[in-house]
């Protein structure tokens, strides 16, 4: 209990703990990222252009993935949806982020009246189920990816808020801060310099596992045609798109489901390794 | 131990019960349709669910016949004046479901309830009435506004159905939602809102012989797998809408029939003439040209529907079934619309939540791109669709319609008349032509020249492009081998009272 030294990466009893999904994890998510970036060169067909002349065919070379209800290939859709998908996971977990750990910093930092108001704000949000949540107020706004990114913005940063305020109370009571505090820094400098850097490990491990909770989430809304609109490959509108021919034509609603689990094992993976490895540390 | 025993024996006997209550509910015909029973009075609502509900519930003074022509129904016989005004129609012996016998009086009471009350869904086939009146208890003189060519058909329509004044002053309007008196061939055995409505043979129903089966159960079944499902595994004797890519696979099942019966059904795209772009005709003969209705039809329902060539139902009475459907020419299109009032701005496609719609408006959207017409869809639900659509807030809306009889009359009011109310199917059409013919047409007692005036509409509000016709698909019921001679009539009404339950 003497300083940040605490928190500086030491040498772990255990080398290998949380190695292997770290690994596993990463690699499918870069391969992910790839797909996203590279779609227009790595998908065979457009993911919008319709063909009659092919609807609902089964896997097969030329379409390994099948066609859809409009003669889409569903390979491709699965590539581009990568896209929205990740996107989505990237901005719904950024944005929460940001606000949260503000509102987090500032409160445990401050104290006194900010602290008791935002934490019954919390309270209040937390109170109410995700999901209703954020149908709801995607309800209100109308459907549609930005008012989705909205939505999260306002129900997901308690989340955030709550953890980096936990951080902060204790770090704002150690010796280092005192030592800042003394030499004259402001509060800014301490909050930013000193504080956020040593609080935030948890959050990160954290932010991995709430995108997939995020993009899950896009893909239900997708799926209740809340969320990317028509004709947008995202991979849980292609599943909605399936849905009615799910009992003749499986592939159209399997591959974006499967793509959807691959991402999210990724995430998971990644977050579990990484809170593994920290434990040992700590 | 004893009382152990004791409870086995009692447990058994119960189930043997249950079971035995269970082979009775089974002689039901079970009938699984999306759209649910939501009143049982035949004048509150027009909405599909109830329309069915009203034919095994409610006879009419005509009916239909098994060829599709006019029939005695209540009305035993009817005398026509000269001047096509008069109708004095002599009532049948006939008893309501509680035994009372059906009057004049509660036929011209009927009707009028219809033509007068607020809550009326659909009033508009009885708008030429003037008045109804009973001059004995079996004689009905009906006089019109002027002479009526439909009129008659009109006395067939599904609300239209006699219901007895004695009870209703008795009991007050709301008697019919749980336990109407009845004069159709059915009666109210139980109804459970929002799951399903059993109905029971009425005793006192005046075609003798009929119904012959023990009455039915009307389930509600919202999703379309699960009617598919259901009739698979026999949990239904009847279904109605299977999905179009299923239609195949259950012809080809031994037990299950798919006659894809006649409807006058038609999809269509309602196109906003109030406000730019599709006020200028060019846009809207480009945008229907851009529209390749044969792959369409083919991609919707998989060869199961045939592409529409009018803006009316094809199964209407004098239909021109010589129009040609609209030509596919995405060039002459995008040139007719670099020649039009388009600047380019997107318009919007405003569909009901619903994948069948939603198919439709990327299919239009595609095809619309491609000659240059830039769109963007928007999904509501069917309640909004429903307000924005009336207050002409679209441009745009994929959607259906069907004509209660299959006579053109109400059909030309509902779809392309301008001045009958609700603005040509609230897309402000308005070709004062067109609003002419629809009343001469009615008032025209020859069928020859009738036909003509009706090809002649047709025609023009075709050419206009009042809507874009996609398709005219035939109703997609199953029919499972246990109930014969159960069938849908264009109208929308189940032959229940007909058919009869064979294994």
């Amino acid at each position: 209990m003497t300083d940040v030294a605490t928190f500086t990466p030491q040498r772990s009893t255990v080398p290998s703990a949380g190695k292997l999904e770290i690994i596993i994890g990463s690699a499918i998510i870069v391969t992910w990222l790839a797909m996203a970036l590279g779609a227009q060169w790595i998908a065979p067909y457009d993911p919008n252009t319709i063909s009659l002349m092919d609807i609902l065919k089964g896997p097969s070379l030329a379409h390994p993935f099948g066609t859809d209800h409009l003669g889409r290939d569903v390979l491709s859709r699965v590539i581009f949806g990568a896209r929205i998908d990740i996107w989505m996971g990237f901005i719904g977990v950024l944005a929460p982020l940001v606000i949260g750990v503000t509102i987090g910093l500032v409160s445990g930092y401050f104290g006194g009246f900010i602290d008791t108001f935002m934490m019954r704000l919390v309270d209040v949000t937390v109170a109410f189920p995700f999901f209703i949540l954020v149908i709801a107020i995607v309800g209100v706004l109308g459907p549609g990816l930005s008012n989705y990114f909205i939505a999260l913005a306002l129900v997901a940063w308690v989340a955030y808020a709550r953890l980096i305020r936990a951080e902060v109370l204790v770090l704002k009571r150690a010796e280092f801060i005192d030592a800042a505090r003394a030499l004259g820094y402001s509060h800014r400098a301490i909050l930013l310099r000193h504080i956020l850097p040593n609080s935030l490990g948890p959050i990160v491990i954290y932010a991995w596992t709430d995108a997939v909770l995020v993009i899950l989430a896009g893909a239900s809304l997708g799926f209740l045609g809340l969320g990317a609109q028509p004709p947008t490959a995202e991979w849980g509108v292609m599943i909605s798109d399936g849905q009615p021919y799910v009992i003749q034509a499986w592939w159209i609603c399997f591959f974006p489901g499967l793509a959807a689990v691959t991402l999210g094992l990724g995430l998971i993976l990644v977050s579990d390794g990484m809170s593994r490895r920290m434990r040992i540390v700590q | 131990m004893l009382t152990t025993w004791r409870s086995v024996v009692a447990t058994t006997a119960a189930l043997t019960l249950l079971a035995c209550a269970n082979v009775q509910a089974a002689d039901k015909i079970r009938i699984g349709s999306p759209y649910k029973t939501t009143t049982l009075d035949p004048m509150r609502s027009a909405a599909a669910g109830n329309i069915e509900t009203y034919g095994q519930l409610y006879s009419r003074l005509l009916r239909l016949d098994e060829s599709g022509e006019l029939a005695p129904g209540l009305a035993e016989s009817w005398e026509v004046s000269d001047d096509g005004t008069t109708i004095t129609i002599t009532m049948r012996d006939a008893m309501f479901s509680n035994g009372e016998t059906i009057t004049a009086e509660d036929a011209a009471f009927s009707l009028l309830r219809i033509r007068d009350t607020e809550e009326s869904a659909y009033p508009a086939p009885l708008q030429t009435l003037d008045t109804a009146e009973a001059i004995d208890d079996k004689t009905l003189v009906l006089k019109l506004k002027s002479a009526f060519a439909p009129f008659l058909g009109n006395l067939e329509v599904f609300n239209v159905g006699i219901i007895s004044k004695k009870d209703v002053e008795a009991r007050g309007d709301d008697a019919f939602t749980a336990d109407p008196v009845t004069s159709g061939p059915y009666m109210v055995e139980e109804w459970i809102p929002n799951e399903r409505l059993v109905i029971t043979p009425n005793p006192n129903y005046w075609r003798k012989g009929y119904p012959k089966n023990d009455g039915a159960e009307l389930i509600e079944v919202v999703a379309e797998n699960t009617r598919v499902s259901m009739m698979l595994s026999g949990e239904l004797d009847a279904a109605r809408e299977i999905p179009w890519s299923q239609v195949a696979e259950l012809k080809a099942n031994d037990s299950i029939s798919m006659p894809l019966e006649p409807s006058t059904v038609i999809y269509m795209v309602l196109l906003n003439h109030a406000r730019a772009p599709f006020n200028d005709i060019k846009i809207r003969q480009a945008a229907a040209m851009a529209l390749d209705t044969p792959a369409i039809t083919e991609a919707m329902t998989f060869g199961a529907a045939t592409p529409a060539n009018s803006t009316l139902p094809g199964a209407l009475r004098f239909h021109d079934s010589e129009l040609a459907v609209n030509t596919y020419d995405p060039e002459a299109a995008k040139a007719m619309l670099a020649d039009s009032s388009y600047n380019g701005e997107e318009l919007v496609i405003l569909i009901a939540d619903n994948p069948e719609r939603e198919k439709v408006a990327v299919l239009m959207q595609a095809q619309w791109a491609a000659i240059g017409l830039k769109s963007k869809i928007e999904k509501v639900d069917g309640g909004t669709w429903w307000t924005r659509v009336p207050e002409g807030d679209y441009d745009s809306a994929p959607t259906w319609w069907y004509n209660e009889t299959t006579d053109p009359d109400l059909a030309v009011r509902w779809a392309v008349c301008g001045s009958c109310g609700n603005r040509a199917y609230y897309t402000n059409y308005n070709n004062d032509e067109v609003n002419a013919l629809v009343d001469e047409a009615a008032a025209e007692l020859d069928e020859s020249k009738r036909a003509d005036m009706y090809r002649k509409i047709e025609k023009i509000t075709t050419t206009e492009v009042a809507q874009i016709p996609l398709y005219y698909p035939p109703f997609a019921n199953a029919y499972g081998d246990r109930v014969k001679g159960l069938s849908m009539t264009p109208a929308l009404q189940w032959t229940l009272e007909g058919a009869e339950v064979v294994k």
